[in-house]
């Protein structure tokens, strides 16, 4: 989930086919992210005109996971 | 009847104290991990915090009881003091061995293949010794072997650190095996696994202060 918070904030705001590509992702898998992601409030879907942008929340949460993924890295994990 | 203050029982006070600060920093460690992971969802982080978190439990609860047998050593008989001992022993190998599982699965978790990764925790508790000191040694051995490859590989700032942590830990299992042979070996486990427990906490630390900036 995190890659597609990443796909969406390079972009700034992005369509679903463009993150699909940038995260590496299934059709299916991606729209079930898209789904979380929306209802927990880190994605905003901006219908009219079909993209997705990165909320505040959804800033704050990528920026506590790139932190706590330099925990599990020493540790040799993978988030 | 015996005195808390002669022959071995005499180093059970320092076995204690050790033993106490080792899980102090095992439950710090345990704390800020599932922390993060409360924080970003993380099921790596929780398990990794769950295991930690066994290990100061066994240690913490040993530690105490075994110092709340040491206050009524004078009332109680040899016997009756050794099967008491025993018996914590065998308790606190079950939560320590529960928490060694979880990090094999952990580490297992991580090398891709999913075959490896669900053959690899039942193997490791086929292999169980009723040594709890060689078990343990063993189960380690693995995670010892992943964090060495993620430190050579990745050259991450402190991952030497968890490595060292882990083949400190591995060690201080052969101390405790090779006690029966002097208490000097005894007290080497103790002291190995305090700076094991340290590397842990001081690369966790590091990585949270630096995390804030500091």
């Amino acid at each position: 989930m995190a890659d597609v918070l990443e796909a969406v904030m390079r972009e700034g705001r992005s369509r679903p086919s463009k993150i699909m590509v940038e995260a590496n992702l299934s059709y299916d898998r991606l729209n079930r992210y898209l789904e979380v992601l929306t209802e927990k409030g880190l994605l905003e879907n901006v219908e009219a005109e079909g993209v997705y942008k990165v909320t505040p929340d959804g800033i704050k949460f990528l920026e506590e996971f790139r932190r706590f993924e330099k925990l599990a890295k020493i540790f040799g994990l993978e988030l | 009847m015996i005195s808390p203050l002669t022959g071995p029982f005499a180093i059970l006070r320092a076995d204690v104290l050790l033993e106490m600060i080792s899980g102090i920093f095992s439950l710090t460690i345990a704390l800020l991990s599932l922390e993060a992971s409360r924080r970003i969802g993380s099921k790596t982080l929780t398990q990794l915090g769950i295991g930690f978190l066994l290990m100061a439990v066994a240690m913490l609860s040993r530690a105490l009881s075994v110092s709340g047998l040491l206050t009524s050593v004078g009332e109680i008989s040899r016997i009756e003091f050794l099967s008491q001992l025993f018996v914590l022993e065998i308790i606190y190998s079950v939560i320590r061995v529960a928490g060694y599982i979880i990090f094999i699965y952990l580490y297992a978790s991580t090398m891709g293949d999913a075959h490896k990764k669900a053959s690899i925790v039942p193997k490791a508790i086929a292999i169980y010794n009723p040594s709890f000191e060689l078990f343990s040694a063993i189960l380690l051995f693995f995670v010892v072997y992943r964090t060495a490859l993620n430190w050579m590989s990745a050259k991450r700032h402190f991952a030497w650190s968890v490595f060292l942590g882990f083949t400190l830990l591995m060690g201080s299992h052969i101390s405790f095996l090779l006690s029966n042979i002097s208490f000097i070996f005894y007290l080497a486990g103790h002291i190995t696994q305090l700076i094991s427990l340290t590397l842990f906490l001081f690369a966790v630390i590091v990585v949270r202060l630096n995390e804030k900036g500091i």
